[in-house]
């Protein structure tokens, strides 16, 4: 599997920084169409502390967040923009989780772009992590002033 | 000259539509009140069914899948009311 995106070039096309910054690589995108990203869950995130002492399950809202930014790079121009543009998550639809995801889990995201009007997108996003299903939904982003 | 008959056939095919339409709307957007209870030239959005922005994204999508027919962005306007929905499902709508 190849990198179209490294880390470092997801920070120069997203305005998310620590501890937001959500996906290690892009493997796949497609501009305006869709997209496919990894994520590493690694027990050193802060998270764990709390969700949960001795139990670690990473949080699906954050997975959510992760799909969110894999969105915004689909929906952001190729080309690196001086200033990436903030979407904003405006949805979450029919969000589903069907596996814990657990410290040392490499989750693969996918997302593909359905109907879009008036600056919105609607996402479907699928979670998987070695082949088995995750979480899936549907997430709307919105860009402001387009 | 269309006669009587196609005239009424028109009406009812135009009346099936906007019933359709509402039902859409009402499962759809899972709004709580009776598809029935929604006229015409009600405003959907703002003082009307109070829909919103997001709404009209959910509306795009149904309209889409029922009629087979997209609406862009540049016409907004076709949100006004069940009327210009269908007016508009009317104008654009695949030829079989």
């Amino acid at each position: 599997m190849s990198t179209v995106l490294t880390a470092a070039q997801i920070l120069r096309r997203l305005p998310h920084r620590h501890p937001f910054v959500m996906l290690d690589a892009v493997t796949e995108l497609v501009p305006s169409h869709s997209g496919a990203a990894l994520k590493n869950i690694s027990i050193s995130d802060p998270v764990f502390a709390g969700h949960f002492p001795g139990e670690p399950i990473y949080p699906g809202v954050l997975l959510i967040e992760a799909a969110g930014h894999l969105c915004g790079l689909v929906m952001a121009d190729l080309d690196e923009p001086a200033a990436p543009a903030i979407g904003y998550l405006a949805s979450v639809k029919r969000f589903r989780f069907v596996t814990l995801v657990r410290p040392g889990d490499q989750v693969r995201i996918r997302a593909t772009a359905g109907t879009r009007f008036g600056g919105m997108t609607d996402f479907s996003v699928a979670l998987t992590v070695n082949g088995a299903d995750v979480a899936s939904g549907s997430l709307v982003i919105a860009l402001p002033n387009s | 000259m269309s006669t009587f008959t196609e005239i009424h056939a028109v009406a009812e095919q135009r009346s099936a539509l906007n019933a359709r339409l509402r039902s859409l709307l009402v499962e759809g957007l899972e709004l709580p009140i009776d598809a029935q209870m929604i006229e015409d030239d009600q405003p959907l959005f703002g003082r009307g069914l109070e829909l919103d922005s997001l709404d009209t994204l959910e509306i795009v999508s149904l309209v889409e899948e029922e009629f087979e027919v997209y609406i862009t962005d540049d016409d907004k306007s076709v949100f006004g009311s069940i009327n210009k929905v269908a007016d508009y499902i009317v104008a654009n709508r695949p030829r079989p």
